[in-house]
């Protein structure tokens, strides 16, 4: 067979030889067999540049002057979120876990790696609840974070009422008489400490809310079985604006995975909880 | 009564009817709930009594602990 000439414009008269057609013509074209065995037994010299294509493994494969090689080759992606990297060769990575995002990494194999963000605060939940007796943030604590940033931002409540929160894991509220809460609220005609132990939750009616309140929350290695504390700034309209600051702490050791959000007096809030994670340093 | 379940694993979010534990703990907290506004109401009370027996208004109180 013989190698391929290059590229040629035929004019009118002019004559095809063996040679062009050879050079020109079949050296360039995308050759159609059944498999590379046919090929093999058809083109004994195969030439550097020439193309071929497989029906049995419907692909297209040029010859690079020693071997015939593929035209992008086998996809290595089988699971949904998997990225397309290289190594030494095409290469599968996984996708990471919710929270992750992908980082440079010299020391994987593919150079790349899924990790929990190491600074910055991370989403982990934002999600919407609507004329909810109570809402039930699950699974939002884990090994991933120490801390947790909590927003909850209502839009509607059926009606003022006191404001309770717990902690929960396995989806059950831990009742535990191991809640304390201390904080100051400041209203339109005074300033108020108050103060409560051995509750059966956080605040322990002491806060409340209604269809104007927000709450901004930093629980404190919840995950941990460690005590747990959380510390909270609210803001409510109830006959007036009110400011509610303080902490709270359960006091005994439990590891924890979520929350609850407890209006009381059987009222319903309708709102938004948002959930970050605090970046392990 | 309507409880909304959110996972931070999917993200999903459920709205159920509340079980007989959680009925009965909602029950509990509504006790706890009742008690603690019985005790701001008598303090409450219990303030404006004395505030009576002092012949001063709130705001006169409030200047003086201020």
């Amino acid at each position: 067979m013989a190698a391929g000439l290059g590229y040629i414009e035929f004019a009118t008269g002019d004559i095809l030889t063996a040679a062009a057609a050879n050079g020109y013509l079949a050296s360039q074209t995308v050759m159609v067999f059944a498999d590379a065995a046919a090929r093999t037994a058809a083109i004994t010299s195969p030439q550097e540049g020439m193309f071929s294509y497989l029906k049995d493994s419907n692909s297209t494969q040029y010859y690079s002057g020693s071997a015939w090689v593929s035209i992008g080759g086998a996809s290595p992606l089988t699971t949904k979120g998997d990225l397309y990297t290289y190594s030494t060769t095409d290469a599968r990575l996984a996708v990471g876990t919710n929270g992750q995002t992908l980082v440079a990494d010299s020391t994987a194999a593919t150079g790349l790696k899924w990790a929990a963000p190491t600074s910055g605060l991370t989403l982990i939940t934002k999600q919407s609840y609507s004329t909810a007796s109570s809402v039930n943030v699950n699974d939002v604590f884990s090994a991933s974070y120490e801390n947790y940033l909590v927003i909850v931002k209502n839009s509607a409540a059926s009606a003022a009422s006191a404001f309770n929160m717990r902690l929960r894991v396995s989806g059950a509220d831990n009742t535990t008489s191991n809640y304390s809460t201390a904080l100051t609220e400041a209203n339109n005609s005074a300033t108020v400490n108050r103060y409560n132990t051995g509750q059966t939750s956080f605040f322990s009616n002491t806060i409340d809310q209604s269809s104007v309140f927000a709450m901004v929350a930093t629980f404190v290695n919840p995950f941990a079985s460690t005590s747990t504390s959380v510390h909270f700034s609210n803001s409510v309209v109830i006959s007036g604006f009110r400011s509610q600051t303080g902490a709270g702490l359960f006091d005994d050791t439990a590891s924890f995975t979520g929350f609850s959000l407890l209006p009381q007096s059987g009222a319903t809030m309708t709102g938004v909880v948002a959930v970050y994670g605090y970046a392990i340093a | 009564m309507k409880i909304t379940e959110i996972s931070g694993l999917d993200n999903s979010v459920i709205e159920r009817e509340p079980t007989p534990d959680e009925l009965k703990q909602m029950e509990l907290d509504s006790i706890d709930n009742q008690k603690a506004k019985n005790k701001e109401t008598e303090k409450a009370t219990a303030k404006a009594a004395l505030l009576n027996r002092l012949g001063i208004s709130a705001e006169e109180a409030a200047l003086l602990l201020g």
